[in-house]
């Protein structure tokens, strides 16, 4: 690597996270160096500057991040063998540059790198990797070219932990087990799915409440949610419970949303696709927006942060892990075809496709709810951008829903185009809120990177990793972030006005908490006698990341008592 | 890269060795290698496995048309003869993770069609799940939980030889009594039934009949007729009564052994089955076989161009079409005139073409003639390390090295380790010209 610096000189720097610096877009424009991969400090009088690019008072944000995009691993991989259509309609040949692809909504692994890189996208999180299906998330996201990745291990539906919980296992003994799943799987965080609930489907029951008991383990969500957010806080790491609330999508849901809040009772933790358990049910069809009290609910526990999940009209996918909900709701499959899967005594995959239309009014409204959410919820730092890619729609969307997020009047065009009933159901016309461009680099950089303990990413301090994408400050918001002016990633540049120019290798991003390894002592008979895999070949070896030349390996740093944020 | 073998620091006793010869890609083996390096199976492996892993390391050449050949003279034979290829095509695919990576690379360079030796079977499944979806389980839920079996087929042990040791009868089960898994073997032959289970004596090519009277006999209907495919009504409801009775139900079939013309049809009655048994109990399809990673060749394709097997790649967008590009097909039509057959795993015999063909087997891999270009390749999971993905979809199993080639007497001599798959294809790679025509794209439209 050379030791010359590039110099980006001259641009009005949007860096929330960096604002003790003393950069906010309010100063003069400023210069910014990038050495070796990573921000430098100014150097001195007589460094060697390799190439200086004017940025001519142009906007420049540190590489954004989305903390929640299924964008590989066995479900994702099962979506795009279900739909032929979405490929054939959506393809690309190889160009000397890219490889081929195809797909919008389940891109194929080398499209979904280079769409995001092209809209200023540095880092992506897949948050459902079943622990059975991780080395093939792995595999997958091994051929996820330019961004740096990191996956959620799925808990709270596998059977050792229910039996655990079930037979009084300790809270210690819990964190041993999490903390083991975190290393095995190559993880950065957990996230719990319909706690319970995914079990219970294999038992035959259809609904779960967060106070019912399971029908086999006769332990309740309740328990599941807070044993595991307990296990990441004593853990110290980062990324808090990435919590999928049980009864999604089902009107009346808010009631759940908010005593899982509740219930959390101060422990940090993340709300994932709020969108979707924001429901209510009231008016003449029983589903109304209860974004308002969930919005309060947030705005009052800053133990808490969301992400959206937004959903936009038009064709996509869903997929989850929720299988109970997903069977629920396969009925409503557009085409008529969908895919249930039970997996391993460890969770479960729903894949139903979707088409949400805006004449339709409950898509209609859960459109108007997921702005309701964005626009109430206070505090940009707890609020994240998000589709849920690809349930809500897919990530190729979001410079659209920034402009509907900053721009009221555009906001207000769209609420008079769909189904009319909603706008008088929904308080969305009369919000004035519209985002500021700090408050969509917070949203969209500064606050997922410190929700997941990422201290070297989303901002542009000297040391932080040398994402950075500069935009024309444009009026269309939309044309704005969907085509940015210059994208790198660490320190090179990798797109120019949206399209590709340089391709190369993320890192996969994990968190190693310390654990007492005598768990694996309950662990191997339990991998011997009941699953399918023995446990030496569950565990992913780091050389399976390493050794393909494809990226290295980044550790995110557990938290200490000293360390409450930074 | 664990793309040259050597070494001798392996262990002589290995304990949860993967097997990579059959989609059940059982992980519990035990294999013993001697000084010679030769393996042999000591617990846990079916016939199969104890013949493929004690085949000896020999030493091996390139062949040009029959003549030994150092390896890069093979190299520079085989690309000559795809740099002048007008329709190639890539086959067999039978190998690892990388492998299969390697070859799909290699064919997006070639503009070249890509399909598995077993694809047939493969296809069965993709086209109904394209139809219909389905509704599965994986081999975990079922060891632990299926208290009923209808399996349709009836040769297990050829293609999922341990099926019943491992998943059926288990040591032991969560969620129900482990020996006591009861069930319904549905096809052609009248041996003796495993414990527990009763034949109901049919040809397969009924399979779709037999499942559809099934579900309306599950949904309480009552289908016209004394006899379906040669099935008696009544022993049919008594089938469809213990789906309905079971706590968690499977209907199970070996896709190879369905009618080749209709296999999609057969699996589509099976879901619709499944499905309609999920209104009131629960109830799980599985489908059963699958040989040289037929399913990882699949996956890889998919994630990496969005699109299964059967299609070209390189030539503008992937091209997907499970009917033109049956690799077979195009091969009997002589549509093809370059072939590359890749295997590196068992189950992909080399075809008997004409078709020019560069060949890239493990050593011992029959072959119907001297093909133009041999090379052969390392067995991944004996010879190097990898990765493949079991009949269930859900595992990708990781592949270890076992045995380092066999001590040769000149340190000189040639020949002593094989490469893999994975470097064959990428040096060939590097021997085509890149991006050869203007690419044609078709512009996504952001949202």
């Amino acid at each position: 690597m050379s030791d010359a610096y590039t110099l980006l000189r001259g641009g009005r720097v949007c860096d929330p996270a960096g604002a003790a610096d003393g950069t906010s877009l309010h100063e003069p424009p400023r210069d910014l160096y990038l050495k070796n991969g990573r921000i430098a400090a100014t150097p001195p009088e007589d460094a060697r500057i390799g190439e200086v690019i004017d940025l001519d008072g142009r906007i420049v944000m540190a590489g954004a991040i989305d903390i929640h995009s299924h964008i590989g691993g066995g479900k994702v991989n099962l979506a795009r063998l279900l739909l032929p259509e979405e490929h054939r309609e959506h393809g690309s040949g190889p160009d000397g540059l890219r490889r081929s692809g195809s797909g919008l909504f389940t891109p194929s692994s080398f499209v979904t790198g280079y769409r995001y890189a092209e809209m200023g996208y540095t880092a992506a999180f897949e948050p459902a990797m079943l622990p059975s299906n991780a080395r093939h998330t792995h595999l997958e996201l091994a051929d996820v070219p330019i961004i740096d990745k990191g996956c959620y291990a799925v808990l709270g539906n596998d059977d050792f932990l229910l039996e655990r919980l079930a037979a009084g296992a300790t809270q210690s003994e819990v964190n041993d087990y999490v903390a083991w799943i975190l290393h095995a799987t190559q993880a950065v965080g957990v996230k719990v799915v319909n706690p319970g609930g995914i079990s219970a489907f294999k038992f035959n029951q259809r609904r779960l409440d967060l106070d019912e008991a399971h029908p086999h383990y006769g332990i309740t969500p309740r328990r599941i949610l807070t044993t595991l957010a307990t296990a990441l806080s004593d853990l110290g790491v980062p990324h808090p419970l990435h919590i999928h609330c049980n009864n999604l999508g089902i009107p009346g849901n808010e009631s759940v949303t908010r005593d899982t809040i509740a219930a959390l009772d101060g422990l940090p933790a993340h709300l994932t696709h709020l969108q979707f358990h924001s429901y209510g049910t009231e008016g003449d069809r029983r589903f109304s927006s209860a974004a308002a009290e969930i919005a309060e609910s947030v705005n009052r526990s800053p133990n808490i942060s969301v992400d959206v999940g937004q959903i936009v009209f038009g064709q996509t996918i869903t997929a989850s892990a929720d299988i109970m909900s997903q069977f629920r709701n396969s009925g409503l499959a557009s085409p008529r075809k969908w895919l249930c899967t039970d997996i391993e005594c460890d969770g479960g995959c729903g894949l139903v496709p979707f088409r949400y239309r805006d004449k339709a009014f409950v898509n209609a409204l859960q459109w108007a709810i997921g702005l309701e959410l964005f626009l109430l919820i206070e505090d940009p730092w707890r609020v994240y951008l998000t589709t849920d890619h690809p349930n809500g729609g897919p990530f190729t969307s979001y410079p659209h829903l920034i402009r509907l997020l900053m721009d009221r009047s555009f906001r207000n065009e769209q609420l008079a185009r769909i189904n009319p009933d909603v706008a008088a159901h929904s308080r969305l016309g009369a919000i004035d809120r519209e985002y500021t461009l700090e408050e969509i680099a917070i949203m969209t950089r500064a606050g997922p990177a410190r929700v997941l303990g990422l201290r070297d990413r989303g901002h542009l301090r000297p040391g932080a990793v040398a994402d950075v994408v500069v935009y024309d400050d444009l009026p269309d918001r939309e044309a704005m972030f969907a085509a940015p002016a210059l994208v790198f990633k660490n320190g090179r540049l990798v797109a120019r006005n949206g399209q590709l120019t340089a391709t190369g290798w993320g890192d996969t991003i994990v968190v190693r908490p310390e654990f007492d390894a005598a768990i694996e002592r309950r662990l191997k008979p339990w991998f011997e006698d009941h699953q399918t895999v023995r446990l030496g070949n569950f565990r992913i070896a780091d050389g399976e990341i390493l050794d393909h030349g494809r990226g290295g390996l980044s550790i995110v740093p557990t938290l200490t008592a000293s360390d409450s944020c930074f | 890269m664990d793309s040259v073998i050597g070494g001798s620091d392996l262990p002589p006793l290995m304990s949860d060795v993967v097997c990579p010869f059959c989609a059940m890609a059982c992980d519990d083996l035990t294999v013993a290698r001697d000084q010679l390096g030769q393996l042999r199976v000591t617990a846990n492996g079916c016939a199969r496995a104890r013949t493929l892993f004690a085949l000896p390391t020999l030493p091996a050449h390139c062949f040009i048309k029959g003549r030994a050949v150092p390896l890069d003279a093979a190299l520079d034979a085989a690309a000559v003869l795809l740099r002048n290829a007008a329709s190639p095509a890539i086959g067999g695919l039978a190998a690892d993770t990388e492998g299969i990576s390697a070859a799909l690379a290699l064919a997006e360079r070639l503009h070249a069609v890509v399909d598995h030796a077993a694809s047939d079977s493969l296809f069965h499944g993709l086209r109904a799940l394209q139809v219909t979806g389905a509704m599965t389980a994986t081999f975990g839920e079922l060891r632990n939980r299926a208290d009923l079996f209808v399996l349709f087929g009836t040769e297990f042990e050829r293609h999922a030889p341990r099926l019943f040791d491992r998943i059926v009868h288990p040591p032991s089960a969560l969620f129900r009594d482990a020996g006591a898994a009861r069930g319904f073997l549905i096809g052609p032959g009248d041996g003796p039934a495993p414990e527990g289970f009763e034949r109901l004596a049919a040809d397969l090519i009924h399979a779709p009949a037999i499942a559809a009277a099934l579900s309306q006999l599950v949904s309480g209907e009552r289908p016209r007729g004394d006899r379906v495919g040669g099935i008696a009504m009544e022993d049919l409801a008594r089938v469809a009564a213990a789906l309905r009775e079971a706590r968690f139900g499977v209907v199970g079939w070996i896709a190879a052994t369905l009618d080749p013309a209709a296999g999609d049809i057969a699996i589509e009655a099976f879901n619709r089955l499944v499905v309609t048994a999920n209104a009131a109990t629960r109830c799980a399809g599985f489908p059963l076989g699958g040989k040289g990673n037929a399913l990882g060749a699949n996956y890889v394709c998919a994630w990496q161009y969005g699109v299964p097997l059967r299609s070209r790649l390189g030539a503008g967008p992937p091209e997907h079409d499970p009917l033109r590009y049956r690799l077979k097909s195009l091969l009997a039509g002589g549509e093809v005139d370059a072939l590359v057959w890749l295997s590196a795993l068992n189950g992909a015999e080399v075809p008997d073409t004409r078709t020019p063909m560069i060949v890239l087997a493990r050593p011992g891999q029959p072959l119907p003639y001297d093909p133009d270009v041999l090379i052969p390749v390392a067995i991944p999971g004996l010879d190097h390390a990898g990765s493949i993905h079991r009949a269930d979809g859900v595992a990708a199993l990781p592949l270890r090295r076992l045995r380092s080639a066999p001590s040769s007497p000149a340190p000189s001599s040639h020949a002593t380790t094989l490469p893999t798959a994975a470097a064959v294809l990428t040096a060939l790679l590097d021997r085509l010209p890149s991006s050869p025509l203007p690419a044609l794209v078709r512009e996504t439209a952001h949202v």
